[in-house]
């Protein structure tokens, strides 16, 4: 049976994870795009997005434009499977649910 | 974990989802299609009631200008940002040979007619726009079907109309459409 996230379970990494998986694969968000689209601060987002690329489940590439610093950010394979298996698993949650009170007298 | 707190978090996610989405085609999308919807208002509304002698200046006006804000909302996109995708690269090589298909049409028919190259080239408009929405959302397949159907019903139905009903009806609803996804954010 799927088993909630612990580390995708977290509001704001939860909101950024359904960012990033909303991405077509091979598509890139940049850091200022993420960080309009969830309104965080530049410092909030950047230790999120720290603790999810250590955990694999998010991809970082720094590059520049000219002399400006772009940072991409894309949901990684293993990123896109545990946020699978924790929507399922909140799923199951509502399920189980519902049949229980169909169950009941 | 409590049901409730996990359709919360459904709700979340897919507000999220959406929202994302909704913002990849707003960095300059909607911008671009509110543009061209104005253009569409502005040169019908002219066809229908200004002389020839001064639609020869409007609509070659009105699409240089159209081209250079587009160019500037592209580069302006570049600059901010947002969401690198190569879906886009893959639309802007089916929109080329579409523009080239339609050219093509009018030279080889010898389309000299004014209703019936705006036909044509809202016909191709109504093309491009089903095929985007194919690769991207399905609000933009339907409202390339929409303007078809317009376009087609008011060249059949009320042809003495026709310019009127394509600057109220087609560059309004693409001025609508554009804001309502520039503002609907959530």
């Amino acid at each position: 049976m799927a088993e909630l996230n612990s580390l995708i379970h977290q509001p704001t990494r939860l909101r950024i994870m359904a960012a990033l998986v909303s991405l077509d694969e091979g598509d890139k968000a940049d850091f200022t795009f993420l960080r309009g689209l969830l309104g965080l601060t530049d410092g909030n987002l950047s230790v999120h997005l720290q603790r999810l690329e250590e955990a694999g489940y998010a991809a970082v590439e720094k590059t520049f434009v000219g002399r400006r610093p772009r940072t991409l950010i894309w949901a990684a394979q293993e990123g896109r499977a545990a946020f699978a298996t924790h929507v399922d698993a909140l799923e199951r949650i509502i399920h189980s649910e519902t049949n229980n009170k169909e169950i009941r007298p | 974990m409590e049901p409730d707190r996990a359709l919360d978090d459904l709700k979340i996610i897919r507000r999220m989802m959406e929202r994302t989405r909704r913002e990849m085609g707003g960095y300059g999308g909607w911008h671009i299609m509110v543009l061209w919807g104005t253009i569409w208002f502005f040169g019908f509304l002219g066809t229908q009631f200004l002389p020839d002698a001064i639609l020869a200046w409007l609509w070659p006006g009105l699409c240089t200008l159209g081209a250079a804000v587009s160019v500037w909302l592209g580069v302006r996109m570049g600059r901010q940002g947002g969401v690198h995708s190569s879906i886009w690269r893959l639309i802007l090589l089916w929109w080329l040979p579409l523009i080239v298909f339609a050219v093509l049409v009018a030279w080889l028919f010898r389309l000299n007619d004014g209703r019936d190259l705006t036909l044509l080239i809202v016909l191709t408009v109504a093309v491009g726009y089903f095929q985007t929405g194919v690769f991207t959302y399905w609000v933009i397949s339907g409202i390339g079907t929409l303007i078809a159907a317009l376009a087609v019903g008011a060249a059949v139905l009320a042809p003495e109309y026709f310019f009127l009903v394509m600057a109220l009806a087609g560059g309004g609803g693409l001025i609508g459409s554009g804001l309502w996804f520039i503002y609907h954010k959530d």
